[in-house]
């Protein structure tokens, strides 16, 4: 049997078939409309009218990935675009000497692969679920042809792309001109921005990094970072409570991430 | 365009009890399939995994492992979508 009739006769006895009740259970239970998505307007479909976005809702797959699973993992080919609903992902990049760099944290809203799915290359990262995550997956063609019939996604994909690049070349310049002190109190002042909760007067991050995670994100060693967060700490800064980081003085961060007030 | 990707290093592909974002038909080598009492099969050229499931977005209940050396064309939703057309009425 040819390739394509195997995919063809396959198609006729499995796909067609009506799924059992058990199946359509499952189903409903995991579908997740893009009408009730917690980021729904920070996504990139924000703009569309409800029938193209009932669409989409149709097309997609989504799963609740648990905390340590993955994505994708770098090499790994891109099918399409995956959507964060809820939850925090990390991106993380692997040397040969086997030491994982964190390249950036995706949460609600966001959008993964879309690098990938333009450029054609395989995966420059692995995704790995920092807590349950509920994720969804939308397609290649599909994506492509919504691209080509609706500006707005065409539009907010270029949008998305263009922060994640002004990101980037900001990381870059903050590695070659600022210091550890500096680039620390820089990254807390965009998980402020990112993950900040108000509350109680401070402002807890909603995240749970590990100190070496943390060094990667400002390219020093764990030993290093630990010494300056005894410092912020000691300054008055930010307080710590197990593993949650707390920022106190907002005004001083800035001052102390070189940053022009 | 459907293309098979030609797999050179151990991957998982799908983790046990997750919708698959794609179906994965073999053209070469072989796939491991575990479920989730740990027992280990293979699937081989001209099969299918995970058709129904992502058709009908259904859980798939393997854990699937691609070895080395093995080509696989990954088959979309949208993909399918033309398939079922295609098949509905053959002439349109």
């Amino acid at each position: 049997m040819k390739e394509h009739e195997v995919v063809c006769y396959k198609l006729e006895k499995e796909a067609l078939a009506p799924p059992s009740a058990i199946a359509m259970a499952v189903r409903n239970q995991n579908k997740l409309e893009c009408e009730n998505c917690q980021s729904m307007l920070k996504g990139i479909f924000c703009d569309l009218e409800r029938q193209d976005l009932q669409s989409v809702s149709k097309q997609k797959v989504t799963n609740l990935y648990k905390k340590g699973q993955t994505l994708f993992v770098e090499g790994n080919h891109p099918h399409g675009i995956f959507c964060i609903s809820n939850g925090n992902i990390k991106l993380t990049q692997q040397a040969a000497d086997g030491k994982e760099t964190l390249v950036r944290i995706v949460s609600r809203g966001d959008v993964l692969g879309h690098r990938s799915l333009f450029s054609e290359n395989t995966f420059k990262a692995t995704a790995t679920a920092m807590e349950d995550t509920r994720v969804c997956f939308i397609d290649k063609t599909f994506i492509m042809d919504m691209i080509k019939e609706q500006p707005s996604v065409a539009l907010n994909v270029i949008e998305k792309l263009s922060r994640d690049m002004g990101a980037a070349e900001h990381r870059i310049s903050s590695m070659h001109t600022k210091n550890v002190r500096e680039r620390l109190a820089e990254l807390l002042l965009l998980l402020k921005e990112s993950h900040g909760i108000r509350e109680d007067g401070r402002t807890r991050i909603d995240l749970r990094l590990t100190r070496e995670e943390m060094a990667t994100m400002i390219g020093t060693a764990p030993e290093t970072l630990i010494r300056f967060i005894t410092e912020f700490k000691d300054e008055g800064l930010i307080e710590q409570e197990g593993k949650i980081i707390f920022i106190l003085d907002n005004t001083k961060l800035l001052e102390w991430s070189g940053a022009e007030l | 365009m459907v293309q098979a990707t030609l797999y050179v290093q151990e991957v998982g592909l799908h983790h046990i009890g997750m919708v698959p974002i794609v179906a994965y038909m073999i053209v070469k080598g072989h796939v491991e399939l575990t479920d989730e009492e740990g027992k280990t099969t293979t699937a081989g050229p001209g099969e299918v995994i995970g058709l129904r499931e992502t058709w009908n977005h259904t859980p798939l209940a393997f854990d699937v492992k691609v070895n080395p050396g093995t080509s696989i064309i990954h088959l979309d939703r949208s993909l399918l979508g033309k398939f079922r057309k295609a098949l509905v009425n053959p002439l349109t």
